[in-house]
């Protein structure tokens, strides 16, 4: 009975051997090829790091708005966290290739998916990034010029501004990576009806007389206010 | 150079020794009109010395062609020559003029704005003879103006240049100078034309380039303006392109004015004609709500820009009420400096850093008003007299700022 143990001991290790003999090679070129991926990924990140630094990307930043530039860690600078997302989407290519490498069927499909949606992924993120520095460039803008024109509301005006930009930019950034189908478009289209809706209505039914008056203002042929104190007219003042 | 220039009409004097220009743009009719006058008053002014007065436009597309008169002649003479520089732009007369003026030879030439003068040409004389006799290679005129008006001046512009280049000249921003030909040559000379043209064309540029320079500078005061300068149509328009201007002189020149302590008076002719009865102040109430807006909405942008002690003074400011209203004329100064360092290490974006800043400048009016409202004018002039000084005391922060930004980071 031994003799028979023995045996199939023997061949079972014999198939293990040749399945290890076969497949050896494939698993030595994944881990190569994931090795060569990190390596090419730490490069990258130490490249982009200098090379953005000379670019000036994060005085750029600053004036976009995208940071403030006050008590923010290196490690959290705009340059940092650029050449950190090269670095991942390095490290997730060399997976995805290191997944086709090996051969199989199943890793090869993975790997293949991987590949195909990693672009889509950082074009999403580009396009966020794009979006963020906008809707926090044009909130400043608009904080500032309503402002100056002596806007009580400012700060909300210059939220919703961001906000509605904002969305704007996650809708198409999901959208393109392909997350959630059409629901994103929808949600956004939904949304932005709603809420033209209620402003039409606050406007026409609760700011008649408001919008009346400034229309009343704007009119040619009206004269002076008949209520107006002309010491109160700004424009006695010459400030060039 | 004569290439470049283009006279739709030959000039009528060879040799001038005054060429006396009128930008073109943007009203060619009031130009041709203007020299016109000017024509008929250097004559009077000058009956022995042949001078011309031209049209100058720095837009080849906007010329007229040769033979097209822009004026119908009357009696004073013909219509005026036209000059198309080699510039392009609105802001293109200037450097026109300095072409004319080194290609006819003039010793020199005046860029005066098309507006009603005086029947007496005595202001002529008084506005070209510190040139033309050697004395002097920039003369800016000056006019007696309102409490009121040009408060932007009054406030920023005339304290922070005196502090800067040393000069006390207390219109710097006027469109009309008087250049000797040294002076144009060495303009002419400058590689801001052709680098930065628009910079080069800014209302400050040739003052602060002569002011850093150490240039025989002077100033004639010429009575009151006839016309009032064209007004932006909101505050933060002008305060974001005059401190925009002034901010880029200073940049421009930083290791000349670093070096100046102190002012100096800049020789002066003809009399300041004030202004008789004082107007009523305008009422400080709306600028004290713009300031306060400013405070409310504004404040974590200006904590970007301005030091916590400064951020401290202005919330104290922020609690008086409107006819209590004072800025002081240091934190003034200090906001001013702080937001130029800001400007130079572009802290935010530009446009928006100007824009942000009328609040603030719209307090400092506030409380100009408030303070020399019951005033008379010599008063008034003393008030800014302490508030240049204040500014020019403020200056060796201005300099530890400038060189060290990031030091005092907040």
């Amino acid at each position: 009975m031994w003799e028979r143990v023995s045996q199939v001991l023997a061949e079972a290790f014999g198939r293990l051997g040749a399945a290890l003999a076969a497949d050896l090679p494939a698993l030595v070129a994944m881990v190569v090829v994931l090795a060569g991926g990190v390596a090419l990924a730490f490069a990258v990140r130490a490249g982009l790091r200098r090379l953005l630094a000379r670019v000036g990307l994060d005085r750029r930043a600053r004036e976009w708005g995208l940071t403030t530039g006050r008590g923010i860690e290196p490690q959290h600078e705009p340059s940092w966290l650029v050449a950190r997302g090269a670095f991942w989407f390095l490290v997730l290519l060399s997976v995805a290739l290191s997944l086709d490498v090996l051969g199989a069927a199943t890793t090869t499909a993975v790997g293949h998916s991987l590949l195909a949606f990693l672009p889509r992924l950082v074009v999403g993120a580009v396009v966020l990034l794009v979006g963020v520095g906008a809707a926090r460039f044009l909130e400043r803008s608009v904080l500032i010029g309503a402002v100056n024109l002596g806007i009580r509301q400012a700060r909300p005006l210059s939220l919703a501004v961001k906000w509605f930009l904002l969305v704007l930019a996650a809708a198409m950034a999901l959208e393109h990576v392909g997350v959630g189908g059409g629901l994103p478009t929808l949600a956004f289209g939904i949304v932005l009806g709603g809420l033209v809706l209620t402003a039409s209505l606050a406007l026409g039914l609760g700011a008649r007389d408001a919008v009346s008056r400034a229309l009343d203002r704007q009119l040619p042929a009206e004269g002076p206010h008949p209520t107006e104190d002309p010491r109160e007219n700004p424009r006695r003042i010459q400030h060039l | 150079m004569s290439g470049v220039l283009d006279p739709t009409r030959a000039g009528e004097a060879l040799a001038p020794e005054l060429v006396v220009g009128v930008p073109a743009e943007p009203d060619r009719l009031a130009a041709s009109e203007s020299a016109q006058a000017l024509q008929a008053a250097l004559r009077a002014a000058y009956p022995s010395r042949p001078a011309v007065a031209v049209v100058l436009t720095g837009d080849p597309r906007g010329a007229a062609p040769p033979g097209d008169l822009l004026a119908p002649a009357s009696p004073e003479g013909e219509p005026p020559a036209v000059y198309t520089g080699s510039h392009d732009g609105l802001e293109a007369a200037l450097p026109t003029l300095l072409e004319v003026e080194l290609s006819l030879g003039a010793p020199a030439c005046a860029l005066l704005e098309p507006m009603p003068r005086p029947a007496d040409p005595t202001w002529m004389r008084q506005l070209l003879d510190p040139v033309l006799d050697g004395s002097f290679d920039l003369v800016a005129p000056a006019y007696a103006r309102g409490r009121f008006d040009g408060v932007l001046v009054t406030g920023v512009v005339y304290p922070l240049t005196r502090a800067l280049f040393g000069q006390r000249l207390r219109q710097p921003l006027g469109r009309e100078v008087v250049v000797s030909r040294a002076l144009a040559e060495r303009l002419l000379a400058d590689g801001a034309w052709r680098t930065d043209p628009s910079s080069a064309t800014a209302d400050l540029w040739v003052i602060a380039k002569a002011a850093a320079h150490e240039t025989r500078i002077a100033q004639v005061y010429l009575g009151p303006r006839t016309r009032p300068p064209p007004q932006p149509a909101d505050v933060s328009q002008a305060v974001a392109r005059v401190l925009g201007t002034v901010f880029q002189d200073m940049a421009l020149h930083a290791p000349r004015w670093q070096r100046v302590r102190g002012s100096r008076p800049v020789p002066t002719f003809g009399e300041e004609h004030l202004p008789g009865e004082p107007n009523p102040p305008p009422a400080a109430g709306p600028l004290v709500s713009a300031f306060e807006l400013g405070w409310q909405d504004l404040r974590a942008l200006w904590g970007a820009v301005l030091p916590p002690q400064t951020m401290l003074a202005l919330q104290r400011i922020a609690r008086d009420p409107p006819e209590a209203f004072r800025m002081p004329d240091a934190v003034w100064a200090r906001v001013v400096y702080d937001f130029a360092v800001g400007w130079r290490v572009k802290i935010m974006d530009r446009e928006q850093l100007l824009r942000s800043m009328t609040p603030l400048y719209l307090g400092w009016v506030a409380s100009f008003v408030n303070e020399v409202g019951g005033l008379g004018r010599p008063e008034t002039e003393a008030r800014v007299e302490r508030l240049c000084e204040a500014f020019e005391a403020e200056k060796p922060y201005l300099i530890s700022r400038w060189r060290w930004p990031d030091r005092f980071t907040p």
